[in-house]
């Protein structure tokens, strides 16, 4: 048995276990191999390919003692998720997301723009079917804010970042293929010098299974 | 406090939302006001001045006949006085007339391009910076050659005060500092803006000057 398909086994074994098989699923955050797995449990076992398209609005980055604060403009984002059967109600899932966004200062009367920030999110969670139209969701992850280095907050740390999501998905139909989403996303951003605090990012857009 | 997390208990769901409710509920990433190192109105009479924050300055680099040394030192000027800012407050860029110049810089004598006798400028030795307030705004210094133009500071090298090695950067560092806003001497032998500037570079008190001076309401806007 390969490493995959052994760290894959430990996944559908941890599925009865919520807070394990996020921890496999953050640790694998890929398809499982199809033919690793016996044949009954192979068609549990195909993840469902969502496209994503929303736009993003996002709380003040920085604020600093001067008054000046460092937003980020309303940003188009798109993404993919694999959803994976699950047991009952919930499915886990795997969503990779990137966005643009352009850097927009105030301080006092003053507005300008400084260049444009890049937003990249890997996040492992899981749906839960509250009602045939409606599926909660929940993920931990990891997001990447690529900025100009010359502005804060972009200057300080370039490494990856925990972020948490929840949301929540909509159908008009049980079977209906589209679904309006929204999503709250939040992570933590530490400026040097400054206080870290936290940042809310709030996603609403379309998802279309393939 | 922002760290802690609810544990145990509330399987996935709960721990989840405590999680993104902690990180809500925390304070908006902060960092301090910026202090001066050294007041940066000494020689305005307490008048602060400043271009419009996120501008476009425009700087024309007066041919000398110095191979260069002259822009060469200005573009040190301005990476070093850029890199020492927060926000990108300004930019600078060079221009190839100055009819499209905001600042001028060159050496003193006939070639200068705007003409010099229209007030008094902020002087040190080697060099000198005119900006001549008009109410609360500058006024335009007119170009030697004609037109309009749009020059608010023009900056004046006296080219046999800067022979030594080092001394020209020094010295248009120090004078491109008053460019964009500090309309002060530093007292520390240490800082660009010293009266006798020897440094190369803004020092960590020139840096925090600019970036307070930038921040605070001009009196005299550029």
């Amino acid at each position: 048995m390969t490493q995959g398909a052994a760290a894959c086994a430990a996944a559908t074994r941890a599925a009865r276990r919520p807070v394990a098989a996020l921890a496999v699923l953050a640790l694998c955050a890929w398809p499982c191999p199809v033919a690793a797995q016996p044949a009954a449990a192979r068609h549990d076992a195909v993840p469902t390919v969502s496209l994503l398209g929303a736009v993003a609005v996002t709380s003040p980055l920085l604020t600093d003692g001067n008054g000046t604060r460092v937003r980020l403009a309303l940003a188009p984002v798109v993404g993919a998720r694999l959803r994976f059967a699950g047991r009952g109600s919930l499915e886990p899932a795997v969503t990779a997301r990137l966005g643009r966004a352009g850097v927009r200062l105030r301080a006092g009367e003053a507005r300008w723009s400084a260049g444009r920030v890049l937003q990249a999110d890997l996040l492992a969670g899981a749906g839960w079917r509250l009602h045939p139209l409606v599926t909660a969701r929940a993920a931990i992850g990891v997001t990447w804010l690529r900025g100009p280095h010359d502005v804060a907050p972009f200057d300080a740390s370039r490494h990856p970042r925990p972020t948490v999501q929840a949301g929540v998905s909509l159908r008009r139909r049980e079977r209906a293929r589209t679904a309006l989403e929204v999503d709250a996303q939040a992570f933590r951003l530490a400026p040097d010098p400054g206080r870290a605090g936290g940042v809310l990012r709030v996603l609403v857009g379309l998802s279309r299974v393939l | 406090m922002c760290s802690e997390r609810r544990r145990g208990g509330g399987g996935v769901r709960r721990a989840l939302g405590a999680a993104a409710l902690g990180a809500l509920a925390c304070t908006q990433p902060t960092a301090p006001g910026e202090a001066p190192g050294y007041d940066p109105t000494t020689l305005t009479a307490g008048r602060v001045y400043h271009w419009p924050l996120g501008a476009d300055v425009a700087v024309y680099v007066a041919p000398g006949m110095d191979d260069g040394a002259l822009r060469a030192a200005f573009t040190h000027a301005a990476a070093a006085w850029t890199a020492s800012l927060r926000y990108r407050e300004l930019r600078l860029r060079v221009v190839a007339t100055p009819a499209e110049a905001d600042v001028v810089l060159g050496y003193l004598g006939d070639a200068y391009p705007v003409a010099l006798d229209v007030c008094r400028g902020i002087a040190i030795p080697a060099a000198f910076t005119l900006l001549c307030p008009q109410g609360d705004s500058a006024a335009t210094l007119p170009l030697r050659a004609g037109g309009g133009g749009r020059v608010k500071i023009a900056i004046v090298v006296q080219r046999d005060a800067v022979g030594q090695p080092g001394q020209l950067e020094a010295v248009v560092t120090h004078e491109l500092g008053h460019a964009l806003g500090i309309g002060g001497h530093s007292t520390a032998a240490g800082d660009v803006m010293y009266t006798d500037p020897h440094a190369a570079r803004p020092s960590a008190r020139d840096a925090a000057t600019l970036r307070y001076v930038l921040h605070q309401p001009a009196a005299v806007r550029l």
